[in-house]
């Protein structure tokens, strides 16, 4: 609970990557409607509702940008995570503001929850006897026994994360009991596990993959999902030579861990030749695309500047880019995550698609 | 065959081709270079069996493409709106029109004959300021962080102004990193106001523009028409006595060179003085695009520069220490690094523009007092079809589109120039007082290639150099 019967909380800096937490928190009833949303004035966010200001479905709440005054009316601050996508400068920046807030929270007798500090299971303290266990177990035939779902992405800022969400509602709803591991540390909130952070160390390619399989194996044993959902980190493809993406390598490396059930891929161009990436997907990582995610971030080169940007549009606006670009005989949906028809959609035919697989309960 | 898209070099050592599908230059031998120009001259007819087969070797090889822009268009012209409603990156405020100056070369101190604005007692209000700010505010979601400049005329002149305008961005912009720079000829200088520059992380640029004679030449205060260069060195004295970290750290010099003068007199204030060792210089030269005096180059200025350019190659390879170059020099080479970086990264797209423009009203947006935008403080404020908007009203986007595809003016000619990677022509260049002229960019063109050909050229002079000097 953050904040319910009677207390209020503020959030800051209220950002785009805390919009599908809020509308989580919201919906699980951790969080109440009263919740404040303070961005910092330079963000430019002020006055606009905290969940179109990024494109996304409505909330209801309208983002502030003065904290101090917010200070005077809430009993708990959260501290959002906040990385920039651009220069570290901004995020030294926050860091540096947070540090005169927080103290200011403090001394005004505020709860803190900070969001920074959440960590999965694998967070490295945890992580490392893990890895000893790991080792020892790693020349072991090893298999991931549940149904797996993979969600990637063909670039960053794809709505990976609001697929992870939307899709373990769906199933959960259905009766199924998701097991999540989401891209980033704060997931943990959502009690969803984060991605290992051994993944992204210089121990050779060979022992992640082995690591994360443990990693997986180990979690199913313990928890006992119907279904294991993996969002996959960063993204699967080359955008071009300036802008390499990571060569999709942690891509690879989960699809040597384990092959998926159902794979999601999310996207933002919808003038691709789906089938040459399905293709692709199916070569390099050894599955074929099941579902495309059409994500509200809209990415432009400009070679001139040799420059990359991400613009995020409404989410009824992909709905109309999908009508217009809809191709009947696909054999590959193309659906929107904010779209709640759609994720029924999704959800029936991950449940479909499941129902194939050994033990897995229709 | 079709006539490949390429351009033919020749110096004392060798044949090269330029490939503009490629972004590469090529060493060919000389009956290769010779059949290439028949063929580029329409001559294919010419070529003897021999030289069409080492001409189909080229092309196995991926070169010698015909490929060639089907449309001019910049690429961000479908972008615009994004651009100048989410991420406009920093905005120029002239404070003010007035300057206690009169430099000979400035346009706003020219008579009745000049083509842009007179230097004039106006000064930006505050509620004008404050009103630019906040228009980048809410355009600015996207970019990563926003540089607030301050342009005159003089800004010193409106010292208290800034001060507002500072703190009232600062307030205006929490969370967002801002950078924040001042423009100015320097004789105003006082130690509260650097005080407040360097508590602030403000940046200087100060004009200098070379030893007494040379900088009081041209540099001279309105009022009297005497020289500056004292009270100026005055100012560099005290930054370097008492603040000599802002000095290395915040404060860059900038030196405008009158090509008729002599070049190594021009550059020995900042090799000599020592207060100016080690200090940020940027140098250009007169630019006399609105003024009405156009510029005139000595002889002495053009062999000395020459011979500063053959130092540069003596440093690039090693030979010689950076810190024994002109800035001049230095700037140059930069401009030869920043051709190598890209070298061989372009592509030809069917729709295309040459470089030049920048993002316009995104990239370095500037607001005169009256809260007029243009494109930059450096184009004419009097020419309608540089005022791409107001702060009350918002940006024109017809004017923005038609500056940002400058390269249309000359479309069927930029389809089919070997120079379309490299070239830089900009609007402001092609300025002709009532909006963009054609026949200017034309002219312009000449010089253009020939700029473009100099870095090529400095390109192979390098691996000719090195070449001979491994054998
Ligand atoms: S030099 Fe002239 S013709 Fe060539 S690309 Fe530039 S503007 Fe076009």
């Amino acid at each position: 609970m953050y904040g319910v019967g009677g207390e209020r909380t503020a959030v800051y800096p209220y950002n785009m990557d805390f919009t599908p937490i809020l509308r989580e928190l919201l919906r699980r009833g951790l969080l109440d409607t009263d919740v404040k949303l303070i961005s910092p004035p330079g963000w430019g966010v002020d006055g606009l509702d905290a969940g179109e200001a990024f494109g996304r479905p409505q909330l209801g709440i309208t983002i502030e940008s003065n904290l101090r005054s917010a200070l005077d009316s809430v009993q708990n601050l959260i501290v959002a995570p906040f990385i920039s996508t651009g220069t570290k400068e901004a995020t030294v920046l926050i860091d540096n503001l947070l540090d005169g807030h927080i103290h200011l929270a403090i001394s005004k007798g505020l709860n803190l929850i900070d969001f920074r500090k959440h960590r999965g299971m694998d967070s490295s303290e945890i992580s490392r006897p893990h890895r000893i266990y790991a080792e020892e177990r790693a020349k072991e035939d090893l298999r991931v026994d549940v149904p797996v779902v993979f969600i990637s992405g063909v670039m960053e800022q794809v709505n990976k994360f609001d697929t992870l969400i939307a899709i373990s509602n769906g199933l959960t709803q259905n009766g199924y009991k998701v097991c999540s591991i989401g891209a980033r540390q704060y997931c943990a909130a959502l009690g969803m596990h984060s991605f290992p952070s051994f993944m992204f160390e210089p121990i050779g390619e060979v022992t992640k993959i082995e690591y994360f399989k443990t990693f997986l194996v180990d979690v199913c044993k313990k928890e006992k999902p119907d279904v294991l959902a993996i969002c996959i980190p960063g993204a699967s493809v080359k955008f071009n030579n300036d802008f390499p993406n990571g060569y999709g390598i942690v891509n690879y490396l989960v699809s040597m861990s384990t092959t998926p059930d159902f794979s999601i891929v999310c996207t933002n161009s919808v003038e691709d030749d789906m089938s040459e990436l399905d293709d692709m997907y199916l070569h390099r990582f050894g599955y074929s695309i099941d579902c495309l995610v059409m994500s509200n971030t809209r990415v432009f080169y400009n070679h001139l500047e040799r420059e990359l940007s991400f613009e995020t549009i409404d989410y009824r606006e992909v709905d109309q880019l999908l009508q217009k670009t809809k191709k009947p005989d696909s054999r590959i949906p193309h659906l929107n995550i904010f779209n709640e028809e759609h994720v029924e959609i999704l959800t029936k035919q991950i449940v479909e698609k499941l129902g194939q697989t050994d033990g897995f309960v229709v | 065959m079709g006539t490949p898209f390429v351009h033919l070099l020749q110096t004392p050592y060798g044949y090269y081709l330029y490939d503009v599908n490629t972004d590469l230059i090529y060493g060919v031998e000389e009956h290769i270079y010779n059949a290439l120009r028949l063929l580029k001259d329409g001559k294919e007819a010419l070529l003897s069996e021999t030289e069409i087969g080492d001409i189909n070797k080229l092309r196995d090889q991926g070169l010698l493409e015909t490929k060639r822009p089907i449309r001019m268009k910049h690429p961000l012209s479908d972008r615009m709106g994004y651009y100048l409603s989410k991420k406009i990156e920093g905005i120029s405020l002239q404070v003010t029109q007035d300057c206690n100056f009169r430099c000979h070369y400035c346009p706003y101190s020219q008579g009745e004959n000049s083509s842009t604005r007179k230097h004039a007692k106006r000064s930006m209000p505050f509620e004008i300021a404050k009103k630019g700010i906040d228009f980048i505010q809410c355009r600015s979601r996207d970019a990563e962080k926003v540089r607030i400049s301050f342009y005159g005329g003089e800004p010193l002149l409106e010292f208290e102004l800034i001060r507002k305008i500072v703190s009232y961005s600062k307030n205006v912009f929490e969370g967002k990193p801002v950078s924040y720079n001042l423009t100015t000829n320097g004789s105003l200088l006082t130690r509260e106001k650097i005080d407040y520059f360097e508590e602030n992380g403000i940046q200087l640029a100060i004009s200098l523009d070379g030893p007494k004679e040379i900088h009081d030449a041209s540099r001279v205060l309105a009022e009297t028409g005497g020289g500056t260069f004292d009270t100026i060195m005055k100012k560099v004295l005290l930054l370097e006595k008492e603040y000599p970290r802002y000095l290395r750290n915040k404060v860059i010099f900038i030196s405008i060179i009158d090509p008729s003068r002599d070049f190594d007199c021009v550059n020995s204030l900042f090799f000599n003085h020592a207060a100016l060792k080690d200090v940020a210089v940027v140098t250009s030269v007169v630019d006399d695009s609105n003024s009405t005096e156009k510029n005139r180059l000595s002889p002495q200025f053009l062999i000395q520069q020459e011979y500063d350019a053959f130092k540069a190659f003596a440093t690039r390879l090693g030979w010689m220490e950076r810190d024994r170059l002109s800035s001049i020099t230095l700037h140059k080479m930069d401009n030869l690094v920043s051709f190598e970086r890209t070298y061989g990264t372009h592509s030809i797209y069917d729709e295309m523009s040459h470089g030049g423009p920048c993002i316009i009203g995104a990239g370095k947006l500037f607001m005169d007092v009256d809260g007029n935008f243009f494109p930059c403080e450096r184009v004419n404020e009097t020419n309608g079809a540089m005022r791409i908007g107001n702060v009350k009203d918002g940006f024109d986007m017809q004017k923005v589109d038609k500056l940002l595809n400058v390269c249309q003016l000359t479309e069927d000619m930029c389809k089919d120039c070997w120079a379309i990677n490299n070239c830089a022509i900009c609007p402001k260049n092609i300025d002709d007082e009532t909006g963009l002229s054609i026949e200017a960019k034309v002219a312009l063109c000449a010089d253009e290639k020939l700029r473009v050909e100099q870095l090529m050229r400095g390109y192979i002079a390098e691996k000719e150099i090195l070449e001979r000097c491994m054998a």
